[in-house]
């Protein structure tokens, strides 16, 4: 057993350091900055090495700092699950606290060393929420997370915009939060026996099963709620626009996936294995996120705003792997669970990394053009080579295009479908499998199509705005920040058996399968070949004609094409809105206004808004009949102190009744 | 290790060279059966020869996506070709049926970006609308290659020779075929021989691209259609293992060639259809592969 107390220590040490000394250095701005993001790194790099050996080592590492409530220790618990996802919030905190430092200067004015002070108690609390091991420490950190996380999103709270967004996201998250705590408690009361991890999951098998699917159902959408699954998702894409991009890419990055651990913990370790149907349930919710999250991204033209559905979609991803993972551990096949669920991990990892990385793409652009509307973009890729080359890397990497790392989770996700294919159980599971996989396809083509619309729009051709094409570079900190992210992008592509067999021995572990085989991938193979092939044509082509190239003007059936002939990205994505438009209803008004005929239009108004079916047919209802019962309840409420005070006495006495 | 090298290194030489072969039949029938003469067989050979010999011209507004894409796109298409283990060269690991198919979509991905790079509208049409029918095409391609998969229980090429040969093969080869027909770019959902703009797709991205570039990217196109057929007819119609090289690429050959002839017989017998009509066809083709599946699944 790895002995990391000193580690652990310092970790706590350097977050709450880089938490209070800005508080204190409040009249230095620029230092307080410094220290809180430097801090935070230095913080994020012991983390990162604790979560690495976490992971690797066989044996759970148990370190326990004392209570914080009579009978309820603060332990923390690293097990290789625990330590996988210490060491993926670490990784990308780190380089989003180097990015942090020159990318904050844009907010200049405002209250930076508060900033600094939520930031550093978010990424410390979801730290401890993956290792603390019982249920009142978990609870404690998850809600301090989503406090942390509001102020994050509020930062700006002077825009409207920004406190209705950060609004609709607390109100979610906690509306998440009770479900969370009702599987908790229904949990704590069906056991008796402590609020410890491992008390539950000793107690758990002789829960009833009705009552075992209830807290099932409770953790998905409490836990759902938090990662975004369709249709709890109306929160992610308001509050990333509003939060800087720094805060955004840590909240896509890693937040999200803070809930996936706790589906993955109290599901699938302290519930232990359940009927079939669980699995089925989560991989539908799965293919339901993963394909409308990217069909709306689609449709959005806010960058940010698009990378907010790509995480709805990615969670669907991973949730179709974890969805497998309990499907064949309801069938008592521990080998193949650890693989599923280790592909739904390692797509945890490369979804953390490569949207980190589009997320601070996204930070880049805003610095450098002070736009996120894509339409406003254009031709940056000239002004800005560095960040062009790195935003690609991570849109060919979601795009889940090989050799880099999103095809080689997607195909690890692959066969575990397909796996649920071959096993033949029965033909409903054979044909729900191939479905999956061809969900799992469109999801792709879709990404794909939805990354050639947000690269191409606005890195590509020619600037459309003034802003645009005065562009500069962003400051070489901000670069190297990313650069990491990037090549990791490309590493975990090539070389994926470096993650997956880890991640499979963690797997093992939850799902107790005798030995994992190891997993034996052929991407460096084939990425050497692609690189072989295309550098032998190169030099084919060279040979044939020398390496001269003509540049010219762009062919405008003469006339000197301008930008404003160019495709824009509601015209890219028109093709796509007719087409799925039963899902996505576009709602389209055209005015054109003639001089004489209609072959003399002059002037002409185009717009064109997609609905949100879900919020039309389930939020509207819902808000409706919150409020109409909360009118015919007002009359409780008179504001007299003497009633409020009878009210929580009558309560008392009715719960002294019930517990006699 | 040699002999999987020459193996390796003769399949994609031999790629490159079947597929304008392979075009030119497909031209012929065309021209054939519409009562022309048309261009000879060997032709779009030398049309090859002749662009290579070319200098590209390129959009003064392009960056090195432009230069890049040419290579990325012959380079995927040919890496997809050699994971087929035609002359069993699979000791090497290179890759799968699903590589395959994402190889493709790394050439369109690239091409699909350069097309926007001239800040032309063609290019911005094509490319929105390849797109489009990528997310068409690509569920269905998935379903029928898995309805065959599913069978014989693996997605290594090197176990799926003939898999397809069962009767719920029958259904998925149909599926394919129409996949096929849509991933090459031919007539009902694109026009490879026009270039107005109403109605072109692949032609639109290719707009801008001259020279030596656009003869690479014409022979990735060339090079793709071929790999499907030869994927086609190693899932369903393979020659016996174990037959000598020279007789095995005599029959398929042979065998590719008559594919194509099917598809210059459907493109000649069909109208180009309206781009917005496509998800019907699509639906069609997706129904056929879902029909493979029930049935392995049921059956």
């Amino acid at each position: 057993m790895a002995d990391l107390h000193r580690e652990v220590f310092l970790v706590l040490a350097f977050y709450l350091a880089g938490a209070v000394i800005p508080l204190i250095l409040k009249k230095h701005p620029a230092t307080s900055l410094g220290l809180g993001c430097l801090s935070a790194a230095l913080a994020g790099v012991l983390a990162l090495s604790v979560g690495v050996r976490g992971m690797l080592s066989p044996e759970p590492v148990l370190i326990s700092l004392g209570h914080i409530l009579p009978g309820v220790e603060l332990e923390l618990f690293i097990d290789r699950l625990s330590g996988f996802f210490v060491a993926a919030i670490s990784l990308v905190t780190l380089l989003v606290s180097l990015y942090s430092r020159d990318y904050m200067k844009l907010y200049q004015g405002e209250n930076i060393p508060w900033w600094s002070f939520c930031y550093n108690l978010f990424v410390l609390s979801m730290t401890l929420v993956v290792t603390v091991n019982n249920m009142i420490t978990f609870l404690v950190f998850w809600e301090l997370m989503t406090i942390t996380s509001y102020f994050l999103v509020t930062f700006e709270y002077r825009r409207q915009q920004v406190r209705k967004a950060g609004f609709a996201y607390i109100v979610m998250t906690h509306l998440g939060t009770v479900f969370i705590m009702s599987a908790f408690f229904i949990l704590y009361s069906g056991t008796g026996g402590g609020w410890g991890f491992a008390d539950m999951a000793n107690y758990s098998p002789d829960l009833p099963e009705a009552t075992k699917s209830i807290v099932f159902l409770c953790a998905l959408i409490g836990f759902g709620t938090k990662a975004g699954i369709v249709p709890l998702h109306l929160w992610l894409p308001m509050a990333h626009p509003a939060a800087p991009s720094n805060v955004s890419a840590v909240m896509s990055g890693v937040m999200l996936k803070t809930a996936v651990y706790g589906m993955v913990r109290l599901i699938i370790d302290i519930l232990g294995p359940g009927p079939s149907w669980w699995g089925g349930v989560v991989l539908a919710v799965g293919v339901v996120s993963a394909v409308v999250g990217v069909v709306y991204a689609l449709m959005e033209h806010d960058l940010k705003r698009l990378l907010a559905f790509h995480s709805v979609e990615n969670i669907g991803i991973i949730l179709m792997g974890v969805g497998a993972g309990m499907i064949f551990f309801s069938w008592n096949m521990g080998v193949l669970a650890a693989l599923a669920l280790a592909a739904g991990l390692f797509h945890v990892l490369n979804h953390a990394v490569f949207k980190s990385l589009l997320f601070l793409g996204a930070g880049s652009v805003y610095y450098a053009t002070h736009s996120r509307d894509i339409e406003m973009l254009g031709g940056l890729i000239k002004r800005m080579p560095h960040t062009a080359a790195l935003f690609l890397v991570g849109a060919v990497s979601i795009s889940a295009i090989p050799p880099l790392n999103g095809f080689a989770s997607e195909y690890q996700i692959y066969q575990s479908l397909l796996g649920i294919a071959y096993l033949k159980v029965s033909g409903i599971w054979m044909v729900a499998g191939i479905l999956a996989c061809a969900a799992l396809a469109l999801t792709g083509a879709l990404a794909a199509a939805c990354f050639v619309k947000a690269f191409g729009i606005s890195f590509l051709g020619l600037p459309r705005t003034e802003k645009a094409s005065k562009a500069v570079e962003v400051p070489w900190g901000m670069r190297l920040s990313m650069a990491p992210l990037a090549i990791l992008c490309i590493v975990t592509g090539i070389m994926p058996e470096m993650v997956l067999n880890p991640l499979a021995a963690a797997a093992g572990q939850i799902f107790s399968a005798a030995a994992v085989p190891v997993i034996k991938t052929y991407n460096s193979n084939l990425a050497l070949l692609l690189l072989a092939l295309v550098a032998a044509l190169y030099g084919m082509s060279r040979l044939a004609g020398g390496g001269r190239v003509r540049r010219s003007e762009t062919w405008g059936c003469g006339i000197v094409p301008d930008a404003s002939m160019e495709y824009t990205a509601a015209s890219f994505s028109q093709p796509v809105r007719r087409v799925y438009r039963s899902l996505l209803q576009p709602q389209r008004k055209v005015i054109s206004k003639y001089a004489l005929l209609p072959y003399f239009g002059y002037r002409i108004h185009f717009e064109e808004h997609i609905k949100s079916l879900v919020k039309d047919f389930l939020y509207s209802p819902l808000r409706r009949i919150t409020i109409i019962m909360s009118k015919k309840w007002r009359f409780i409420q008179c504001g007299n102190i003497n009633l409020y005070l009878g009210y929580i006495f009558i309560t008392l006495i009715l719960l002294l009744v019930w517990n006699r | 290790m040699e002999g999987n090298v020459t193996a390796l290194g003769g399949q994609i030489i031999f790629l490159m060279l079947l597929a304008p072969l392979i075009n030119g039949i497909i031209k012929k029938a065309k021209a054939l059966t519409q009562r022309r003469r048309g261009p000879g067989v060997l032709q779009p050979y030398f049309d090859i020869l002749k662009f290579l010999k070319r200098e590209p011209v390129v959009s003064a507004h392009t960056s090195w996506i432009t230069l890049v894409t040419p290579y990325v796109c012959l380079g995927a298409s040919l890496a997809a070709g050699s994971l087929i283990p035609l002359w069993g060269h699979s000791a090497f690991q290179l890759g799968d049926l699903i590589a395959l198919t994402y190889l493709f979509a790394l050439a369109k991905f690239f091409l699909a970006l350069s097309a926007l790079e001239p800040a032309s509208a063609f290019g911005g049409m094509g490319s929105s609308r390849e797109m489009m029918i990528t997310t068409l095409v690509e569920p269905v391609l998935v379903l029928g290659l898995f309805g065959v998969v599913m069978v014989a229980g693996t997605t290594d090429l090197a176990g799926l020779a003939g898999a397809g040969q069962n009767p719920a093969g029958v259904l998925a080869f149909i599926g394919l075929m129409v996949v096929t027909i849509a991933e090459t770019g031919r007539i009902p959902v694109d026009n490879p021989d026009t270039h107005l703009e109403l109605t072109m797709v692949h032609e639109a991205m290719l707009l801008e691209f001259s020279g030596r570039h656009l003869g690479f990217l014409h022979w990735a196109a060339m090079v793709k259609q071929t790999v499907f057929l030869v994927l086609l007819t190693y899932l369903f119609w393979p020659h016996p293992s174990g037959s000598p090289v020279l007789q095995a690429a005599g029959l398929l050959v042979g065998k590719v060639a008559l594919l194509g002839l099917l598809l210059a017989v459907l493109e000649s017998i069909m109208a180009k259809m309206r781009l917005f009509k496509l998800p019907e066809l699509m639906v069609g083709g997706a129904a056929f592969c879902l029909l493979a599946v029930l049935s392995n699944s049921f059956l």
